[in-house]
């Protein structure tokens, strides 16, 4: 019995699908990761319960975050009125209708204590380039 | 020489893969620990109105076709002005709510159902941003509840005259 044991052959476990499989996982994480902070600054949105939940189509809107402190952040870049304007009449140019409207939308993320006056001048430089389609981050309440 | 090189050649080697997968096991809990997981985030669509906004429109008086929302900073709080009521307790946004459905119900006694009523938000340069979104949370609520057919939401310029 005992000799029977000694004679089995040697297992080894070929490691790389699991070597393929770590790297691929790691790439993942480091693009997703970047991605996510570079285009949502971190703020503390508003709550409102008729908030509806993001689709993927409204995933390609051009995000304007707007700091507590009134500073306009655009794609992890800290913007001036001028370059906002410019931005934004980039943006809208490529899309305007035979009205020239622009059918670019645009997210507005606002900290929750976010002057009014800097919204409103943002809401006002969208109006300007004719972009009309305005939305605006909140967080919706936990159901309790 | 050359019988040296084969048996070389003819040696197995193998790498040890032991130090790269821990080094790569490291890299991948450390990309997973620091990932921010995205919070879940809600949106209020809103349309601008065209050709307004910029150059700011003159208010219709009449109470039954405008609803005015103010929001007036008073020290740490906002108050609320609705018509000629006012509303600064904590359930401010729940009392707004039940005043503008006690307009809307008086205006469908009367006949009104299709007409369009718009409510402008009124809000001074210095109101937090909260106090805007949950105002227009409540204009949204009316909306969905399907209280009004025809409900518009509007934004006053005031607030951008004063500034400048």
């Amino acid at each position: 019995m005992l000799s029977e044991v000694r004679e089995l052959p040697q297992v080894q476990i070929d490691m790389t699908p699991m070597i393929d499989m770590v790297f691929n996982l790691i790439i993942f994480f480091m693009l997703v990761n970047q991605m996510v902070q570079v285009e949502r600054a971190e703020l503390q949105l508003p709550l409102a319960d008729q908030a509806k939940e993001e689709k993927m189509a409204d995933q390609k809107e051009l995000i304007l975050n707007v700091h507590k402190d009134g500073r306009v952040e655009v794609s992890g870049r800290f913007m001036n009125w001028v370059e906002l304007a410019r931005l934004l009449f980039e943006e809208s140019k490529g899309s305007r209708d035979s009205q020239d409207n622009s059918s670019r939308s645009v997210l507005i993320r606002g900290d929750i204590d976010a002057p009014y006056k800097v919204i409103q001048k943002v809401m006002v430089e969208c109006a300007k380039q004719k972009i009309y389609k305005i939305s605006f981050a909140a967080r919706i309440p936990a159901e309790n | 020489m050359s019988n040296i090189a084969k048996e070389l050649a003819k040696e197995e080697s193998s790498m040890d893969m032991t130090p790269m997968i821990d080094v790569t096991f490291q890299l991948l809990i450390f990309f997973m620990c620091s990932l921010n997981f995205k919070i879940e985030e809600g949106m209020l669509m809103s349309h601008l109105p065209k050709d307004q906004g910029v150059f700011s429109v003159a208010v219709k008086s009449n109470p039954y076709e405008q609803i005015r929302i103010q929001l007036i900073k008073s020290g740490p709080d906002t108050v609320v002005l609705a018509d000629s009521y006012k509303f600064s307790e904590s359930d401010k946004y729940q009392r707004l709510y039940q005043h503008i459905q006690s307009v809307l119900s008086k205006l469908a006694e009367s006949g009104g159902k299709e007409s369009t009523i718009s409510v402008v938000i009124e809000p001074e340069i210095d109101v937090g941003f909260q106090d805007v979104i949950s105002t227009l949370n409540v204009c949204r609520k009316i909306q969905t509840g399907g209280a009004w057919k025809n409900l518009e939401v509007k934004f006053s310029a005031k607030a951008l005259e004063e500034k400048e």
